[in-house]
């Protein structure tokens, strides 16, 4: 390990005390919203906060570095989408105030307003699969930049991984939202911080630096790594689901707690639009980072072994370049930025499977109505159950993701990135028709939403399938698994395509349930 | 379109976007310093009621 000692005692300080803010948490929590939506309580600033930190997690540096390492600038492109489109959603209030006009907690309760109980329960069983499926990646990931950035051996990588996990689901588990929160204005300070000295101490390297990085980049790469036209990788077909996914993946569950979180709607769209300048900076920068490391590992100096290995390269050249007390600052940011994901993410996921598919089970067999009641629960499990359920799942969760970071992570058909969007996919692609249309369409009905629902999510795991047998991928299929391109473009278009013919063609046997927005603010 | 002009491209933006990042989280942190502030407050006179 070749940091200082005067690194790791800033790395201890900030665990130690974020440890201790989990436990003044835990004393605020009196129900399900405090615990899940910090009793829809965030003023506008510190919703910015937290809700740029969740998108601002260790596996997001490391998979927008890895996609730099891999591709250059190109990749530049899809954080200037993410930039326009948040604006225009905060703008506009396209979706985001819709939704936080419903007062649910979870997407998948918008469900059982609009439809019915049946339709939650698949939406919220895809959006538990869909988002544990892309959450499989954090913690290896995060473990890897921790062995990378200090120098320890790689052996290390599954055991640090553990107790990355540990500490993060004893966190979560203390204080639910509230402490979700805590730590994601410490990581917004902290880790703007890092990525200001990191990309500093990159420019000012003699061996590095601006155009040194672009020359790398142009003679190992060629024009694919400035063109995202030209590069195979992105193209139009990508393009173009980028900027669809980009105004519709604001309804992933981690992302949307935060609007959901906010006093009112007005707050809820002035969040996005102000996260939204920062998303561009959130994607160029670790991009930029992984690009540097491209053209450090190309140094004919270099002896490392990371030339080939874009997750690791970055916390390499990180580690190395950067002064005592600055890689100390930038550890404790990014391990900021470890726990801030894995709490919100875990809290998100555990919140949708309690939520939407244990408690509407148990109303389903309690033949309840299904009415909200004034605690935020719908019939099913009490407040306090759901707490404790949600608890279980985080726990549950945790080890299923070390177990997939220890057996999986060699196997990912395509970079990080791209892993994201897809499994992201299998849920996004039936929000299309379910809330897309379902909140703006007035004939969206129920058969529509399974529709959606159902034909969306099945493009997505059958490109997780074929990938992993692709000799047995007939030759009019091949086109589906070269990449994810086409498959994810096309989950989106018979997302809404599923809801449309769904519900034209039931309209009189399953008449829509109206939603009313004329009190919205 | 060149190269050359994708480069060009991507260094203001890339200039652009790090002022827009920085500027935005340095008026967040600012403005919402007052609210956590105010939870952490909250937390720890809940803890002494409950003590």
């Amino acid at each position: 390990m070749h940091l200082h000692w005067i690194d790791l005692l800033i790395v201890l300080v900030y665990v130690s005390g974020t440890i201790a803010a989990g436990i003044l948490a835990r004393s605020s929590i009196k129900g399900i919203s405090d615990f899940l939506v910090a009793g829809r309580s965030l003023k506008t600033h510190m919703a910015v906060a937290t809700m740029v930190s969740t998108g601002l997690g260790l596996v997001t540096v490391m998979y927008f570095a890895q996609e730099g390492f891999i591709n250059g600038f190109s990749p530049f492109l899809v954080g200037v989408i993410q930039t326009v489109a948040h604006i225009i959603i905060g703008k506009t209030g396209f979706l985001v105030s819709r939704l936080r006009h419903t007062q649910v907690m979870t997407v998948p309760e918008l469900y059982e307003v609009k439809y019915s109980r049946g339709v939650r329960l698949l939406g919220g069983s895809i959006l538990g699969l869909a988002g544990t499926l892309n959450m499989c990646l954090f913690p290896i990931l995060g473990s890897k930049f921790v062995v990378g950035f200090t120098g320890m051996d790689p052996s290390w990588v599954n055991p640090v991984m553990i107790i990355l996990l540990i500490i993060v689901v004893f966190y979560t588990l203390m204080g639910g939202m509230v402490s979700v929160v805590l730590t994601d204005f410490a990581q917004f300070v902290l880790l703007t911080v890092g990525f200001l000295l990191g990309t500093y101490f990159i420019l000012v390297h003699p061996d590095l630096g601006w155009d040194t990085i672009t020359s790398s980049l142009e003679h190992h790469k060629g024009a694919d790594a400035f063109d995202p036209i030209s590069n195979p990788s992105y193209g139009w077909i990508f393009i173009l689901y980028f900027i669809s996914i980009s105004f519709v993946s604001i309804v992933w569950q981690p992302e949307m707690s935060r609007p959901l979180s906010t006093e009112d709607a007005a707050v809820a769209r002035k969040v996005f639009w102000i996260q939204g300048l920062t998303s561009v900076g959130r994607a160029m920068i670790p991009m930029f980072w992984g690009a540097a490391a491209f053209a450090w590992t190309h140094l004919p100096s270099y002896t490392g072994a990371y030339a080939n290995d874009g997750q690791s390269a970055v916390p390499e050249m990180l580690g190395q370049i950067l002064p005592v007390g600055v890689a100390g600052l930038l550890l404790a940011g990014m391990f900021a930025a470890f726990m801030s994901t894995h709490d919100s993410y875990l809290l998100a996921w555990s919140g949708v499977f309690v939520r939407d598919v244990v408690s509407p089970i148990k109303a389903m067999m309690a033949g309840s109505s299904g009415e909200r009641a004034d605690d935020d629960t719908w019939g099913g499990l009490s407040s306090e159950r759901e707490i404790y359920w949600t608890r279980f799942f985080v726990i549950l969760l945790a080890t299923l993701l070390a177990g997939f970071g220890m057996f999986f992570i060699d196997r990912l058909p395509e970079t990080a990135f791209k892993w994201m969007y897809l499994t992201g996919t299998i849920y996004f692609a039936g929000t299309v028709g379910t809330v897309v249309l379902g909140l703006y369409w007035s004939k969206a009905n129920r058969v529509g939403a399974y529709c959606a629902l159902i034909l969306g999510g099945m493009g997505p795991i059958n490109f997780l399938i074929m990938s992993m047998v692709p000799d047995l991928v007939p030759d009019f299929m091949q086109g589906f698994v070269e990449n994810s391109n086409l498959t994810v473009m096309a989950s989106l278009v018979m997302g809404a395509l599923g809801m449309v013919v769904g519900s034209l063609l039931t309209q009189k046997s399953n008449p829509p349930r109206p939603l009313d927005f004329s009190d919205m603010k | 379109m060149e190269t050359s002009s994708w480069q060009t491209i991507w260094f203001y933006l890339f200039f652009i976007a790090s002022l827009m990042f920085y500027g935005t989280v340095t008026i967040v942190a600012f403005k919402g310093i007052g609210d956590v502030t105010a939870m952490i407050g909250k937390m720890i006179k809940g803890r002494r009621q409950q003590t």
